[in-house]
């Protein structure tokens, strides 16, 4: 493993995170494992309906737990690089804990089911309103309609700076073209603030 | 790579967290990255921080360590966080305004090459 080679006193590891986001089924997990180095890791949060103070057990018994699983990816960039790609749980419901997994999110990627435009409606809406820069991978996937990205990007309502990409997400070079598209984004938008600032 | 232990899967978490079902440190994250102080595990640990500890001999997230332990991220999060209190663990991440130029051309760099 290439993490085992570090030496532990070593400098410190910068860890940057990026969230790809999407209906159910759209293939989140896919994307994941088409480019990580490791085989997906599934990790767990439980989720509680009450946010009881500390040492408060006194609500338990009246508690729904929900345990909601996300699998993540790792990418190494070099001794002090690490690049984290993390899916959200699909389902709607699970929104309030997006917060979780977003919060210091970079970039996102958010896939999009043709067949099922508008499961992606609270991806799209959530980064826009957080800041947080994304594209858009279409995910064409078989016997579905194929639209014209201009429709797609009519469709979901999302400006000219929102890039969007065909995106297969079984496919390591697709979803490769996906995260580049995103980094280069990413690269103009800090190129264009020093510019601002020089 | 199971690094799974089923031992946990017998003991509720918050058994391993004296009860606490909050993080003591919020700003704990999924990527942060979670690494040990030093080699040398003090005795008389928790066997729950003692395995974190070993763990994170090797920097790496709390997302991997929930994973490789068989926990919770909430769980990792508590046990961490009375890690760092006796100062046996540092952690370490980064916000996206911190992320500079040269950063993210490594990245791009980096994804070209796979």
């Amino acid at each position: 493993m290439h993490a085992s080679t570090q030496p532990r006193t070593g400098g410190r590891i910068i860890p940057v995170k990026f969230v790809v986001a999407g209906g159910f089924g759209v293939g989140k997990t896919t994307f994941v494992g088409a480019i990580s180095e490791i085989e997906p890791l599934r990790t767990e949060a439980a989720m509680t309906s009450v946010s009881s103070g500390v040492d408060d057990l006194t609500h338990t018994g009246g508690k729904t737990t929900t345990t909601v699983a996300m699998d993540f990816g790792r990418i190494t960039v070099d001794d002090a690089l690490v690049m984290y790609l993390f899916g959200t749980p699909g389902q709607d419901r699970f929104g309030f804990m997006w917060d979780d997994i977003c919060t210091g999110a970079i970039g996102a990627v958010v896939l999009v089911d043709t067949r099922r435009i508008d499961q992606c409606f609270p991806a799209v809406d959530y980064f826009e309103a957080k800041g947080v820069p994304f594209v858009v991978g279409v995910n064409n996937f078989e016997g579905a309609p194929r639209y014209a990205i201009d429709e797609v990007r009519d469709a979901l309502g999302v400006g000219s700076h929102v890039p969007l990409v065909e995106c297969d997400a079984r496919r390591r070079e697709s979803v490769k073209g996906a995260l580049i598209t995103l980094l280069e984004s990413l690269v103009a938008q800090a190129r264009a603030r020093e510019g601002a600032i020089a | 790579m199971n690094e799974h232990r089923p031992g946990h899967d017998f003991v509720r978490p918050f058994i391993m967290t004296g009860g606490r079902t909050r993080a003591a440190r919020r700003d704990l994250r999924v990527e942060t990255m979670l690494q040990a102080k030093t080699d040398t595990i003090p005795m008389g640990l928790p066997s729950e921080q003692e395995e974190l500890l070993a763990l994170c001999r090797v920097p790496q997230s709390v997302a991997e360590v929930a994973a490789k332990l068989g926990l919770v991220v909430g769980v990792v999060t508590v046990i961490a966080g009375d890690l760092i209190a006796a100062d046996l663990l540092t952690v370490h991440h980064t916000d996206p305004v911190e992320i500079e130029l040269d950063t993210l051309t490594k990245m791009l760099e980096r994804v070209r090459a796979i």
